[in-house]
Order: C-alpha cells, then structure tokens, then sequence
C-alpha cells in the first residue's frame, strides 16, 4: 500500500505541473488581449501600455509560468488582473462552496438513487420499473438550466417556500443541490438496476434465498455489495467532474462557487484566477481519485495494488 | 483501523463539511424594512474608484463616493462636494468652492487638500490606475484655502466639469488610502458618500449603510443597500416577482417587457448614452463611398429592429449623439426604411448589383448582437449586399479591431457600439471621429478622417464657453450623419425593474442608477 501511494503520488504531481503548463499555453495563446479586455473596447493604447506594464504580460511566455509556479509555491497565486485584489481570498471562498455542493449532490444521487435502482430491478419489468427507469430517462437528457428555472418557478414563485438564488443555510441549498444530483441521481438509480438486474440471476444469490435468508440480507448483504464498486468509481468521477463543473447550476442559482468564478475569469482572461482555480479543481479531482481506490479496496478484498 | 471503521470516518467528515458549509447565514426574506435589495448581473471587480473601468463598479461608486460635480437625470452638472464652480477667463484654471464641513466615513474632513490628494494618487505612476487617462488634460490641482480647489491645465479644456463628474474622479479619503495598499483599498473602501461600506461577500452580497451625517441624508429613509449579484437575467427577473428583490438595474429587454404586466412593480425604460450600428471601414471600397453608407441606413428598417430585438427598450437613432449627451440634436434626413431608395443610391454609387463583404460580430459584448446582426444582414440582401457574418469571441475582435491602422486593419464592418459616461461630445465624438485618434492610439477604428470635422471638434474642445461649443457640435453631428460614418441603428435605453415601494431612483443618461436620494414604503 505504502509503494502504492509513494508512485500514485509522483504521478500526481506530474499531472498537476502537466495541467498547469496546458492551462498556462491554452490561455496565453489564445487570441486576445488581456490588457485590452481588462481596459474596456474604450481604453487608448496609453492605457494599454499601463496595464501591460503593471501585470507583466510584456515578458515572454516561459518567464511567465516559471514566475507563476514559484509564486504559487510558496502560496502566492497573486493578483487579479480585474480589481487589483489578491486572488486568493476569492478562491478560498470559492472551493468549500463547490465542494459542499457536489458533495450534497452526490449524496442526494446516492442516497436516492440505489434504493430507486434497487426497487426497479427487484420489480424488473413491472410500473414501478418503467415508471423509475422513465423518470431516470427524463433526468439524464433535460438540460440543467430548464429544470431549474422550473423548480425556481415552482418553489420560489408559486409556493414561496425557498429562495430563488443565493448561498448560505439550507433552504437556499435545497434546489441547486437538486439541480447538481439530478443527472447524478438517474445515472446511479440506471446503474444500481442494470448491475443489481444481473447479480439476482446469480448463482450465489439463488444459494442465498435457498438457505432460507429473509429478502433484507440477500439484496444488500449478498446483491448490493457487489454492485457497489463500480457505482463507487462512477460516483467518484461524478464527483471530480461536480467539483468545478456545475457552472450552469451556480449561474442559475447565483452561487458564487469556483466554477461560476472560472467561467467568469476566462471570458475577461483573468489569467491568475484561471490558473488558480483550475489547478485547485486539479487538486481536488486527483485527491478524490486517490480517495476512490481506497474505498475500492475496502469494498472489493480481491483486489490488490501493488 | 478497520475497512469499515475508516470507512465511516470519511463518511462523517465529509458529512460534518457539508453540514458546515449548509449551515452559513440564512437568506434574508422580504420583511426587511427600510432595507433595499437590488439585484445586479455581475460582481463589481473592486471599489476602488481609481482603480476601475467597470460598469459593475461605478454603481456602487455612486452611493459610497462624492464627486466634485456630479449628474441629474437629464444629464446636467449639477453640485456634489462642490457647491459653485467657475473658469478663469484664459479657460485654465476652473475654481471649485467646496461644501463646508462635510466629512469622509472615517472622520477625515474633505477639504481643498483631501481633494488634491486624491489627484496626485490618480496621476501617481506607481499605481498604474488605468483610468488616468480620462483626466490627462490636468496639469495642477491646488488648494487655494481649506475649501478652495484651483484645477489647472495645459490647454483649455471644455468637457472639464464633464470628465470630473465620471464615476472614475470619485473623491476617496486620503486617510484610508494611504493606510492600505492598492490591493486591499479595493475590497475596504472609505469615501465620502451618503452610503458608507459595511460588508462584502464576494458573489453574494455587497452591503452598504446610510451614512447620516451626509447632505442627502434627510432626503433618504433608505437604512440599507445590499447589492446581490445575481447573473441570470430569469432569476434576476424572477426574485422581483417573489419580493426577494427591490430593484434590478439591468434585466434583458424582453424579461423586462413580461415584468411590466405585474402590478407591483415598475419598468424603468429611459434613454442612456449608448449608440449601436455598423461600423464600416471607410478606407476601404465600397465603404468609402458615403452613398453607400447612406443606402445602408435606407435599407435597414431600424424600427423593426428596436421592436423586434429591444422589446421597445431602444430608440431609432436620429444623431451620432445619444439624447443625453451634450449638446444632442436630431438630424435630418432621418433615413427612414426606403430599400427603393437605397438601390437608386447604390446604382449611383456604381453597385447597382449590389456587392458581398463580411461583418464581425462579437459574442457576449451587445446585447443581442447575433440577433440583430443576422436581421441587418437580412434586410441589407434584400438590397443587394451580401454580408457573410463572422462571429467572434469578444477578446479577439477587440485585439482585430484596435491594434491595427489604416494600413494593417483587416476590418471590413463590424457591428459596433459606444457608450459615453461622461455625458460630453468630446467623448462620444472627438476620440471616435477624429484623424488624430485612429487606431490603435486610441478608438477612431473605421478611419473616417475629415479636416473640417477635425477643426471642428478641436475648436469646441479648445473653449469652456458651453454656448460656442454647443455650436461646433451641432455642426459637427450634422456633418458625421450627412456623411454616415457609421451606420448608426438605435440607442440603447435602460431595462431596469423595480419594486413601487422604492421611490425617487435616478436613472442618469450617463448608464448609471441612483438610490442616493430614493425612498423606501412598504
């Protein structure tokens, strides 16, 4: 285990400084001027000349990174090129709020979406099946944005019992939560059918009933347990792609998380906050990645990393 | 540590986290008082007035500042931290009497050497602020007495009263000032405003207090402004409609339209000083042919355009100047919707096939810019031009449209606007039409050079005699729409909503909303 994580971790790194200098180039040599977006279509060129001077995008690329990544290091992500204010701040208000959300989402997507999963496989082909597997359907393909103006329109409008946007105490939390799980939700309840569908047919679960367990022990003891390390992978990755990922749900809602912030940044090529805030989510998505092999090896004692 | 043990650990953490970060402040409802929520599109990037270019930012600024002079809403001078005003007869010198007795938030009195401070941290190198420029034409800002301000310039110069009541020449106390550095003034700021700054939760809320020893302070019953960023135009609209907002200073056109069927609330649809158009490269065939600019106008039916793309939010425009921008006047011909005439104009012109050209359009910068754009073209087929659009990102049409001369520009016509926030001519018309200022030194972009023009704009620039100005300036508009440097559409109006609890806002021609002197009655 402890080889296992020394080489998972060089990888890491590698990944990180890779991503870092994809970021950096993809940014930098995209077109458009940033001294020209910072001062507005209306700035003279003397204007420019100061912006440039004082962000020191007049230096080579190369020089650039390398002053970038030093900095970082040594816990410096520096100024945004918008407003002269350290950036740091923004971002550490920004990654809890994203987390919390994805966080939040995806409990509600597993917390939800195994019991409906298991519910449809074990009434396979029945109303209830269909009428879960449809409504799963349903919140796979509709687009983010609609659902949740309609459930702002629904919740806030005509029942006034929750805000329609903003961050902070629960009652604010409550749809954009459900607007992150939602594609989460049918994507584990469709997952959870499908494997659970299988594992009833097989032979060791036939054995289970056989030997006279009562229904509870066989489909979570026996079934459940199975099916569980792949959802496990599935909802890890969920979670990554959640982590900087919900733009849609923090614009809608008025979240001000790391992806509304990213988004935001890149449209004014606020190279700092970008660099930043991806390298975070970079952060984040390699440290859950890293969390999912370990739960993985709790779950499923066959498999060994060496 | 067993597997399960250490698995329900991380479940519990992670649980407590999320318990953690749920459990923050609550929402405020609508029992609030004579608290104001107003919902704003985007957070301000800081609150340092020198600091900023940004519209975001200017409307805090209004509230948490004073300028010397400062706007109504028809766009006139009218006093703020300066009660009288005058310029020497040489036009050099402007004299500024300052209120007596008025103080920053934090105590520091304002007087003749606070408001000559703030000049010298405008204009100091160091701070690189990007907006000195708008005030280069100063030389000198002296204090004469203890409420006395001489500003002196170089040459003289005739927008001066219109430049310093710009958002950028927001006075901001000395004291606090040199107490932080740039990067924190920003996020802390001290002025001299009838709101003074409490509390700012980055993309959540802005948090300002009334400040009641100000002048304006009896005229308000307004406690509390919280500004709530808020970037989706629906939701925007939609937390008007449940009362969680009192006011929304800018909402898409056609939300705003919807709005106005509900009783309780107001749509404000008021002039600003914004002008759109197609802004054609007038170096470059067949653009420099002022008959086929003119064919352009007659084949575009701008109204429809204002109706269809604007909701009514919008005005035909009838003069290169916005109402509201000094000294506007409507012009003639008003090249209303004549295709017939237009292809008289452009077989005249030596096109009477018409010809193909393309257009840029940039994505993000104007409101309905592709819309709009795909109609124009539409309309300018029926004619003859075919117009082949290149939409772009906005980064990049800004580094092809300014960085290049008239050698270089690779601009055929592009779909164009201009605000003017100073509310004067020589902003609106100097830095945009003059052949001194082609690009890439400043913003006259399609090149359009005429001498009598030039004359014109330097000698009304060169008087502070408002009269004599408003002279060359009418002739000057007369002669930029005979000519059509640009193919002007519409101006833009405000779209704003608000609550009728919330009484007295000012919209000003010059883009910004006042809640300065507003009321509140639930």
């Amino acid at each position: 285990m402890g080889v296992f994580f020394a080489r998972r971790s060089v990888e890491a790194v590698l990944t990180i400084l890779g991503l870092t200098l994809l970021v950096f180039l993809s940014l930098h040599l995209a077109p458009g001027d940033p001294a020209a977006l910072i001062a507005g279509n209306q700035a003279t060129e003397q204007e420019l000349v100061v912006i440039r001077q004082r962000y020191g995008l007049n230096d080579p690329l190369p020089v650039q990174y390398v002053r970038w990544i030093g900095r970082v290091l040594r816990g410096d992500f520096g100024i945004s090129h918008f407003g002269e204010r350290p950036i740091w701040p923004d971002l550490a208000d920004a990654f809890p709020i994203s987390i919390s959300l994805a966080l939040g989402g995806l409990t509600v997507a597993v917390v939800v979406g195994i019991p409906l999963g298991i519910l449809a496989a074990v009434r396979r082909d029945g109303f209830v099946d269909l009428g879960i597997m449809g409504l799963a359907v349903a919140g796979m393909s509709m687009p983010v944005f609609w659902i949740s103006l309609l459930m702002i329109l629904l919740f806030s409008l005509r029942l006034g019992w929750l805000p329609s946007s903003g961050w902070g105490g629960l009652p604010a939390a409550i749809l954009p939560v459900f607007s992150v799980s939602l594609a989460s939700l049918a994507l584990v309840a469709r997952m959870t059918r499908s494997l659970m569908v299988e594992l009833l047919l097989e032979d060791f679960v036939r054995t289970a009933w056989a030997k006279g367990l009562p229904g509870r022990m066989v489909l979570f003891k026996h079934a459940l347990r199975n099916a569980l390390p792949p959802i496990v992978t599935v909802v890890g990755l969920r979670l990554g792609l959640l982590v900087g990922g919900a733009v849609i749900t923090e614009t809608v809602f008025a979240i001000p998380g790391l992806g509304r912030l990213i988004v935001q940044a890149v449209n004014l090529r606020d190279y700092p906050v970008v660099q930043g805030g991806v390298l975070l989510i970079a952060l984040a998505v390699i440290g859950i990645n890293l969390l999912v092999d370990v739960i993985y090896l709790m779950l499923d004692p066959r498999i060994r990393y060496a | 540590m067993s597997v399960r043990r250490l698995g329900a650990s991380v479940a519990l953490v992670l649980f407590a986290l999320l318990l953690q970060s749920l459990g923050q402040s609550s929402v405020a409802g609508p029992a609030r008082g004579t608290k104001i929520v107003v919902g704003i599109d985007t957070d301000p990037p800081s609150l340092d007035a020198h600091s900023n270019t940004a519209l975001s930012s200017d409307q805090l600024f209004a509230h948490l500042y004073d300028r010397l002079v400062g706007f109504d809403t028809a766009g006139q001078i009218v006093p703020e931290l300066a009660t009288e005003w005058s310029a020497s007869n040489d036009g050099l010198t402007w004299t500024f009497k300052l209120r007596r007795g008025h103080k920053f938030h934090d105590g520091t009195p304002v007087n003749a050497a606070a408001i000559s401070a703030n000049f010298q941290r405008l204009f100091d190198p160091a701070n690189g602020f990007s907006r000195r420029a708008l005030f280069d034409m100063i030389k000198r800002v002296d204090a004469v007495d203890e409420y006395t301000v001489a500003i002196t310039t170089d040459k003289p110069f005739g927008a001066m009263l219109n430049q310093l009541a710009n958002p950028s020449a927001s006075i901001v106390s000395p004291t606090a000032a040199a107490k932080q550095d740039i990067n924190t003034f920003g996020r802390s700021p001290v002025g001299s405003g009838p709101f003074f700054f409490r509390e700012w939760v980055r993309g959540t809320r802005i948090v300002l207090r009334k400040n009641p020893a100000h002048w304006l302070a009896p005229q308000t019953n307004i406690s509390e402004i919280e500004f709530r960023p808020i970037p989706d135009d629906a939701t925007r609209a939609i937390g008007l409609e449940t009362g969680e907002l009192d006011f929304v200073t800018t909402i898409s056109p056609q939300e705003a339209k919807r709005l106005s069927a509900n009783p309780n609330l107001r749509v404000y649809n008021l002039p600003r000083s914004r002008i759109q158009g197609l802004y054609p490269n007038v170096t470059k065939k067949p653009w420099s042919d002022a008959r086929v600019r003119q064919a352009m106008a007659y084949a575009i039916d701008k109204q429809a355009i204002v109706d269809t793309f604007l909701a009514g939010f919008a005005r035909v425009a009838d003069s290169p100047l916005p109402p509201g921008v000094f000294p506007y006047r409507s012009q003639t011909p008003r090249f209303d919707y004549d295709p017939e005439r237009a292809k008289r104009l452009l077989a005249e012109a030596g096109y009477p096939n018409g010809f193909s050209s393309t257009m840029w359009v940039p994505v993000g910068t104007y409101a309905a810019a592709q819309q709009i754009s795909e109609a124009v073209a539409d309309m300018l087929k029926q004619v003859g031009i075919n117009l082949k659009l290149e939409v772009m990102e906005s980064g990049q049409w800004l580094v092809l449209l300014r960085s290049k001369g008239p050698k270089e520009s690779t601009l055929e016509m592009s779909y164009y606007g201009w605000g003017t926030q100073t509310g004067d001519a020589d902003y609106a018309l100097r830095l945009v039409f003059h052949s001194a200022d082609f690009a890439p030194a400043c913003c006259n972009r399609n090149f359009y050079a005429n001498s009598e023009l030039d004359a014109l704009l330097d000698k009304a620039i060169a008087t502070t005699n408002q009269q004599e100005r408003r002279t060359f300036y009418e002739k000057a508009q007369e002669i930029l729409w005979r000519d059509q440097a640009w193919v002007w559409i519409f101006t833009v109006n405000h779209s704003a909503v608000g609550n009728r609890a919330v009484t007295g806002v000012k919209l000003l021609p010059t883009e910004l909303i006042h809640f300065r002197d507003a009321s509140v009655s639930r």
